[in-house]
């Protein structure tokens, strides 16, 4: 028997790829805190999610519940007086592009995004960008619905603080 | 800026793109565990067996009362055979001249139905095995 030549790669998985890993990158960039460490967590979080999944598109909200669970783990594998020491060194890779239509306030709004607290920006990302419902967020972030809603909330208003303050 | 509005301009920013050393981490497509073959081994081999056997018995079968010239002839015949690719990993990675190349362990799974003239079976046989190419890496 001849051998069988290899089958081009699977355009499904690039597909997939193209429409979703900038907004899963977003998410493990929030739980991390690094961009090094943002790129190992969703590489390990995509690939486990797509072989579990024997090769089907892997339900959304596993895949964002095996990054954050992931990030968790590789967090405590870190020492954290040197984690936090590195995070706010060594973190200056951008998270979002601004729309230039917008002017400035796209670049205001992506810094003051960027210093929000973790716990708040990680709430509004998963409610602007992936779309999530207040008690999807809240099982994913593994807080009562209505945490998850008064969290968005002050993300809000601390983003409406910033923008006053710099544009006054 | 009321909160509607405030929603509107932060969903106008966009998560930056995926840095390009990433890109290429992602680019081939993750090998499967989930799949069914391991589990099918056991049977695949005693499948193998069964033709095996069955190709030893038959001629002896046969000898005591065939009186023309004997002629060797396998009792199994193969009806069909699929080769179906698993999944790929990187195992190695070299540099030569400027181009960095890949060994790629591929996983095939080899699908054969095979039937028996001497006795009426019929049997499948799947089995698992890796195959190790070269590939150019192509890096964005």
């Amino acid at each position: 028997m001849d051998d069988p030549q290899p089958s081009p790669p699977e355009s499904r998985w690039q597909r997939w790829l193209d429409s979703h890993a900038e907004r899963f990158f977003l998410y493990a960039q929030q739980l991390t805190r690094s961009e090094s460490d943002a790129k190992d967590v969703l590489q390990d979080a995509l690939t486990e999610s797509w072989s579990k999944s024997g090769g089907e598109i892997p339900n959304r909200g596993l895949v964002l519940a095996t990054i954050r669970r992931r990030a968790i783990d590789l967090g405590r594998s870190i020492d954290r007086r040197s984690r936090r020491e590195q995070s706010f060194a060594a973190y200056t890779s951008p998270m979002f592009v601004a729309d230039y239509a917008a002017g400035d306030t796209g670049d205001h709004l992506a810094t003051a995004i960027q210093r929000l607290p973790d716990h708040l920006r990680e709430v509004l990302i998963l409610r602007i960008w992936e779309d999530m419902s207040f008690p999807a967020i809240g099982k994913l972030a593994g807080i009562p619905q209505p945490t998850a809603t008064s969290r968005y909330r002050y993300a809000l208003e601390r983003l409406r603080e910033c923008l006053t303050e710099l544009k006054p | 800026m009321n909160d509607q509005r405030l929603e509107e301009e932060i969903r106008r920013l966009r998560p930056a793109p995926l840095p390009t050393d990433l890109k290429a981490r992602l680019a081939r497509e993750p090998e499967l565990h989930g799949r069914k073959p391991r589990r099918h081994m056991w049977l695949a081999a005693a499948a193998a067996l069964v033709v095996l056997a069955a190709g030893i018995a038959a001629p002896s079968f046969f000898r005591d009362t065939d009186t023309s010239p004997a002629v060797a002839t396998s009792p199994v015949s193969v009806i069909q055979r699929e080769s179906t690719l698993l999944g790929t990993r990187t195992v190695d990675q070299r540099e030569l001249d400027g181009q960095v190349w890949e060994l790629i362990e591929e996983q095939w799974q080899d699908d054969t139905i095979a039937a028996c003239s001497a006795t009426p079976v019929r049997v499948c046989s799947s089995v698992i095995r890796p195959a190790y190419v070269w590939v150019a890496a192509e890096y964005q």
